[in-house]
């Protein structure tokens, strides 16, 4: 099985190597986060609160997946996101310097979007998008938590194989 | 019948450097682990910090069937003494020599 994660800055191929990822995509560099589709850079990824910026987003060819920020969950945008086959990305990173209460109530959220993400099908991701090298997980910490905190059995779904 | 105790060694990265034999350190990090965990899982994990390879590679000795609980409690500890600090768990094996060999192939001192 090989491993891809995503974070907001270039990380050394020897560290993400040492990680047990093949490869960390750089944000800025190997992929775009943008709040709305902006056609200038691609591939990117959109992220926003609003379902209806996330919708149209799905529609567009150089959109390779969507964040929903604040873990912000509309059924419409998973079922829009299966249907064009583009990935929902479910950042972990916003887990690990929060209270023990907030992050079991972001955890619920998160557990929601990849519930409905596998009812209806679309492909869903679990990504670090560390924004800083100690908010990092390695492949073993991340297989960790997708079966400590998502009972998903599977996890080759949440986080195998090329995220882009 | 009586079994041996088994356990399982964590090569554990940190993102700067550490000084395990520095007692503050490693009590810092075991408190870390014990509150992510919970006293109960912390007394059967029978965790210890056991070496340190160069300035920022350790290994955590952990009773066999806790060390997913540690490396997830890893994880989340992102602040001690003050600072910001993460902690990558490499490689998990149950023997440290294999960790060791692991560890030199890496070509990190």
């Amino acid at each position: 099985m090989v491993y891809f994660d995503l974070a907001s800055f270039e990380v050394d191929g020897k560290l993400s190597r040492r990680l047990g990822y093949k490869k960390i995509y750089a944000a800025g560099k190997d992929v775009w986060i943008f709040e709305r589709p902006d056609n200038r850079h691609v591939p990117q990824i959109v992220i926003s609160k609003d379902p209806g910026v996330l919708f149209s987003a799905l529609r567009s060819r150089d959109v390779k997946g969507i964040i929903f920020r604040d873990n912000e969950f509309a059924k419409r945008v998973a079922k829009k996101a299966a249907e064009s086959g583009k990935t929902i990305f479910v950042p972990l990173a916003q887990l690990l310097e929060v209270s023990e209460r907030e992050r079991s109530s972001r955890a619920g959220r998160m557990r929601k979007i990849i519930m409905y993400a596998h009812k209806f099908k679309a492909p869903v991701r679990l990504v670090s998008l560390a924004e800083q090298p100690y908010q990092l997980l390695s492949a073993a910490q991340m297989a960790g938590l997708a079966d400590f905190m998502f009972r998903k059995s599977d996890k080759q779904d949440l986080f195998g194989g090329d995220i882009l | 019948m009586i079994t041996r105790a088994k356990s399982r060694y964590v090569l554990v990265e940190s993102s700067g450097s550490v000084n395990v034999t520095d007692a503050s350190f490693s009590n810092a990090l075991l408190d870390s682990i014990r509150g992510e965990i919970g006293s109960l899982e912390y007394a059967k994990a029978g965790i210890r910090i056991v070496s340190g390879l160069g300035d920022r590679f350790f290994v955590i000795k952990v009773n066999r069937g806790y060390e997913n609980g540690v490396m997830i409690a890893l994880s989340f500890v992102k602040n001690m003494q003050g600072r910001k600090i993460g902690f990558y768990t490499l490689k998990t094996s149950g023997a440290i020599k294999k960790l060791v060999l692991f560890f030199n192939g890496l070509g990190v001192s």
